[in-house]
């Protein structure tokens, strides 16, 4: 819809061309309701099912053989509200909708759907009954509202990552105590333990952070101390592997920011040139440089801003690979094994909480990452 | 000091089990239970030499109960677990009392490590130990922390 607001008048004419071609070979509208995502149940002026499409199957858990012909109070719980609601619709109203009906499958698992039913025009009694059930989301943000702990995004994640990590002790803590009396070959297998359950620790650990929308503080902070801490960090957990070189300004300013953010920034930039390092091990260059003439339009950002504070990490490794260029800042794009995919999209959100921005030039052999920020003067940006 | 009686309060089964477990390797006996008010009886009828405690449980916050316990028996000292990955409730911990907090998940090791030391020196506060990056006050790259987080930090009386 929206991209032929931009499109030229010349794929216009063909876009055009396409849907005429398309309108000669037009699904019927069986095909069309098979097609729906939710579950849609036809119910004549008798309560008999008189059609469900594979969406309904799945949701009432038996096929289309079975549920036709029942009576609709066979498929929902006698009490259910859906009935007050096809109750209404014979009434004379066109079409109700209900959100949050909780329904209990065939199994009894209780599910949450918003349900909408509506008259058949021409068929006296004949309503059209359509389902969608509750996204996880939405059941969570519901239970959370229920324990007082708010609806934000940020407050999910806190609950998820709080609600996780308990579970995850008690499984790392078991696989410790088994290792403690483990054979060789069974004591690889409790470290396996251990570190996966590490890396679902990590992992909910940035989500949290990643919707984390407290204010944070923000202070002059020197970039050159962060780097240097980052350094210190990756120096400590990749060992000789890799050399790293600083080009500093010292002249430079401080940055107007939160420093612990920064370091989040430069360490998850500095460990991606660490991983990228070929075996026989890499060197990654550290920069600081101060742009006077730089301008950039940011995304959201009222025109063209200045952002003459330059940091660059670069590295020699293989690069960025060619079909993630588009969507490296995405959440979840990760060309590696074990990556959550998650290190530069909380980068590039933090620097653009800071007014800055994030860039890259990356080709087999090297690869910049460069943060640009703007200036501050007397504690505000300029 | 082996041989010592530990109180372990934390509504998660798992957890227990593995508390339970790794110290009584260590030689202690264990009691476990899955709310706080359990734990405040054992503390108030004068019961065990070291407390750890989980911080959100059915009944009652494990931080509220802190203040009580340090009145009580300002001798006891009190570890302090959570799944909580703030910085805030491990400060909050400390200026409570707390001897330490162990954000979850910790390592076992770890874990031994600071009841050895709780149970050997109950009545005397260690320094600061974190001299690394100063910049970051009550941060603590190279210490036990949770086991998976790059925000390594723990604070210690
Ligand atoms: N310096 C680099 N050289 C080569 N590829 C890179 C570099 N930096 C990033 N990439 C590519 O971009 C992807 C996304 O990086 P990102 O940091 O967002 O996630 P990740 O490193 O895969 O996982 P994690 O969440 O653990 O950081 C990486 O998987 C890698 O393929
Ligand atoms: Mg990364």
């Amino acid at each position: 819809m929206t991209a032929g607001v931009t499109a030229g008048a010349a794929t216009a004419a063909a876009r055009k061309r396409k849907h005429q071609a398309a309108r000669d070979s037009a699904p019927d509208s069986d095909a069309i309701v098979r097609a729906l995502p939710d579950p849609v149940v036809l119910v004549d002026g008798d309560d008999i099912v008189r059609y469900v499409n594979p969406a309904a199957e799945q949701f009432f858990e038996a096929g289309a053989g079975i549920l036709r012909d029942r009576r609709l109070d066979q498929l929902v719980q006698f009490d259910s509200p859906l009935l007050a609601l096809v109750a209404k619709v014979r009434d004379g109203l066109a079409a109700v909708t209900e959100y949050g009906v909780d329904m209990l499958s065939p199994h009894r698992r209780a599910r949450t759907v918003d349900a909408q039913v509506t008259a058949i025009p021409d068929a006296a009694g004949w309503v059209l009954v359509g389902l969608r059930e509750r996204t996880i989301a939405q059941k969570l943000d519901r239970q959370l509202s229920y324990l007082g702990a708010g609806r934000s995004v940020a407050g999910i994640a806190a609950a998820l990552a709080h609600e996780v990590k308990n579970p995850l002790s008690g499984i790392r803590g078991a696989a410790q105590l088994l290792e403690q009396n483990a054979s060789l070959a069974d004591r690889e297998l409790t470290r396996l333990i251990t570190e996966e359950t590490d890396r679902i620790c990590r992992l909910v650990d940035r989500m949290e952070m990643f919707s984390n929308d407290h204010p944070v503080e923000r202070t002059p902070v020197n970039i050159h101390e962060v780097l240097d801490h980052v350094r210190r960090l990756v120096q400590s957990s990749f060992g000789g592997n890799v050399r790293f070189v600083e080009r500093y300004d010292p002249s430079l300013p401080p940055v107007f920011g939160n420093r612990d953010q920064l370091v989040q920034v430069l360490l998850n930039m500095v460990k991606n040139a660490a991983e990228a390092m070929p075996e026989g091990g890499g060197e990654i260059i550290l920069a600081t440089k101060f742009e006077p003439g730089l301008r950039l339009s940011l995304a959201g950002g009222n025109g063209r801003q200045r952002l003459p504070l330059v940091v660059s990490v670069r590295d020699n490794g293989g690069g960025v690979p060619e079909d993630l260029k588009a969507h490296l800042f995405d959440p979840f794009v990760s060309g590696k094994a074990g990556g959550t995919g998650l290190g530069l999209s909380l980068a590039a959100k933090i620097v653009a909480e800071h007014g800055g921005g994030i860039e890259f030039d990356s080709e087999p052999g090297r690869t910049e990452f460069r943060v640009l920020l703007p200036l501050h003067s007397d504690g505000e940006a300029v | 000091m082996s041989g010592a009686t530990i109180l372990v309060a934390d509504d998660d089964r798992a957890i227990r089990t593995v508390l339970n477990q790794a110290l009584a390797r260590q030689g202690h006996d264990v009691r476990t239970t899955g709310n706080a008010a359990t734990l405040w009886r054992w503390v108030a009828n004068g019961e065990g030499n070291l407390v750890i405690t989980d911080v959100v449980m059915p009944d009652e916050n494990g931080l509220d109960l802190l203040p009580r316990i340090k009145r009580l028996r300002p001798e006891l000292p009190i570890v302090v677990m959570s799944a909580h990955s703030t910085l805030l409730t491990a400060i909050k911990a400390t200026e409570l009392g707390a001897y330490e907090y162990l954000p979850k998940p910790f390592d076992i090791n770890d874990l031994v490590v600071v009841v050895d030391r709780a149970l050997a020196a109950p009545r005397a506060p260690a320094a600061a130990s974190c001299s690394a990056s100063p910049s970051a006050r009550g941060r603590c790259p190279t210490g036990p922390g949770s086991t998976c987080s790059h925000r390594r930090w723990r604070i210690r009386r």
